[in-house]
């Protein structure tokens, strides 16, 4: 019994040829004498035999081509910004005078947005009272709204790009060129940054008036990891669960009750009927 | 070894060795990352990924080590990560779509021997039995048996002691014999049979 484990320890070594010398002749001897490991043995090297029919599709010339296309295509997408500075040579990089040349284009360009934000600022100030709330916000701009926080205008943005690939998807034929230029691994990385927001966006809406938002973000946020993990350009199962999901939930009703709200500055109340909600637009 | 591979070189030129890197070595990352996935859009995206983080910290790089090597470890620890996560999602989402799925994915992996050559058959067979294995038992099996590095070079990769390796490789030659035994067709099985 004690030699069957020994014998058995081995088999791995024995099955690639990687057995000691000294223990070649004592392994040998073994199988001949055991049959049960003789037979697990020839088993195991038969699987071997066996996988080792299995065959990689091998991609053409093209696909070599366009992988380093690719690569640098990421390289660029992903924050890389740090690293790629890094891996300049010093020698390339612009001498001192041009380099001064364009920080001072910079400020003078800086200066210029901060002197048209105040001319923006004063003439609005002189509009007249009682201008509708709704106009206010659309030619002010969100970020002057009272109630528009920067996670509210997060989540609105969320919103917005959820809402255009959600749309894609919804309008995507599957005889259509792919859905997003580039190809999937691009709707996928998409999705994934979705899914990275969402989390930190249901971390961050507090409070029993956010209950809608959340949960809204939580049915997306399904739906972009389903996105996330689809196989291919063309994977029409997965499309049609993603399309499936989002007609179940309701999905652009809601993206479009929210947006309203938010273009209100107002938070839905929890639990309100949300076409309530939707009238309060109109409000001042 | 990894091939007959030169160290990587640290010229001032990090860019440009990052280049011949990738040059160098994408044949065998992608090839590795095929007989890890098991399918060519995973392969890919692991592959660019791998080249990615090797982007990101060939600043690290230590000159004693084989480039080859780096670059598989990279390539099985990004797969292992990656499988991780996706099982976590899957979870999530079949519980999710529970009442959905059954419809739309009924059938689709099911072979019709009737239709497909025998071939492809056997190819789908022997992905079947693959996919069974854990990440880690797929990353050595595929290791050993397909890039054909021994069992001390696939420790030293993978930092597992050297038995490890062994009883991961042992572990996953019963499963897929067991896998083999019960997919494959009586005539082929037999030889496998436990």
């Amino acid at each position: 019994m004690f030699s069957c484990r020994r014998c058995r320890a081995r088999f791995v070594d024995a099955l690639y040829d990687e057995l000691r010398i000294e223990e070649k002749e004592w392994f040998q001897s073994h199988l001949t004498s055991c049959s049960q490991c003789a037979a697990l043995f020839a088993k195991m090297q038969a699987t071997l035999g066996l996988m080792a029919q299995h065959a990689r599709k091998k991609p053409g010339a093209e696909f070599w081509q366009e992988f380093t296309k690719k690569l640098d295509e990421r390289l660029a997408e992903s924050d890389q910004k740090p690293n790629l500075f890094a891996v300049i040579p010093k020698s390339s990089l612009p001498p001192l005078h041009i380099a001064m040349k364009w920080a001072s284009g910079a400020v003078a360009a800086a200066a210029l947005v901060v002197l048209g934000i105040f001319i923006g600022h004063e003439y609005r100030r002189d509009q007249p009272a009682g201008t509708p709330r709704v106009e206010q916000i659309s030619e002010h701009g969100k970020m002057n709204s009272p109630a528009a926080t920067s996670v509210d205008l997060r989540a609105e943005r969320f919103l917005d790009r959820s809402q255009v690939l959600l749309l894609g998807i919804m309008n995507h034929e599957a005889n259509d060129a792919p859905l997003i230029p580039g190809d999937h691994t691009r709707r996928s990385k998409i999705s994934r940054d979705l899914i990275q927001e969402a989390s930190l966006l249901k971390r961050d809406l507090k409070g029993p008036d956010k209950r809608r938002l959340r949960e809204l973000i939580s049915d997306l946020e399904v739906i972009l990891l389903q996105l996330a993990n689809m196989r291919a350009e063309q994977d029409i199962p997965g499309l049609e669960l993603v399309r499936s999901g989002v007609d179940r939930r309701a999905v652009f009703l809601k993206i479009n009750l929210e947006k309203m709200h938010f273009a209100a500055g107002e938070t839905p109340q929890a639990g309100a009927h949300p076409i309530t909600g939707a009238a309060k637009v109109s409000g001042t | 070894m990894v091939g007959n591979e030169q160290p990587l070189r640290h010229s001032d030129d990090e860019s440009s060795a990052f280049q011949e890197l990738v040059e160098t070595h994408k044949k065998r990352v992608y090839y590795l990352a095929l007989d890890l996935t098991g399918n060519h859009h995973d392969a890919e995206d692991l592959s660019q990924e791998v080249f990615i983080k090797a982007f990101r910290s060939i600043g690290d790089f230590r000159g004693d080590a084989k480039p080859g090597s780096w670059l598989y470890r990279i390539t099985v620890n990004t797969f292992i990560d990656e499988r991780r996560r996706k099982k976590l999602m899957m979870t999530k989402l079949m519980e999710y779509f529970r009442d959905d799925i059954g419809g739309l994915w009924a059938g689709r992996h099911a072979p019709n021997p009737e239709q497909k050559a025998e071939n492809h058959l056997m190819q789908e067979y022997l992905d079947g039995a693959l996919n069974l294995l854990s990440p880690q038992e797929r990353a050595v099996f595929v290791l050993r048996h397909y890039e054909d590095l021994r069992l001390k070079e696939i420790s030293q990769i993978l930092h597992l002691a050297e038995g490890t390796v062994k009883s991961v490789l042992f572990r996953g030659i019963r499963k897929l014999q067991k896998a083999l035994s019960n997919q494959l067709p009586q005539k082929e099985a037999r030889s496998a049979d436990v």
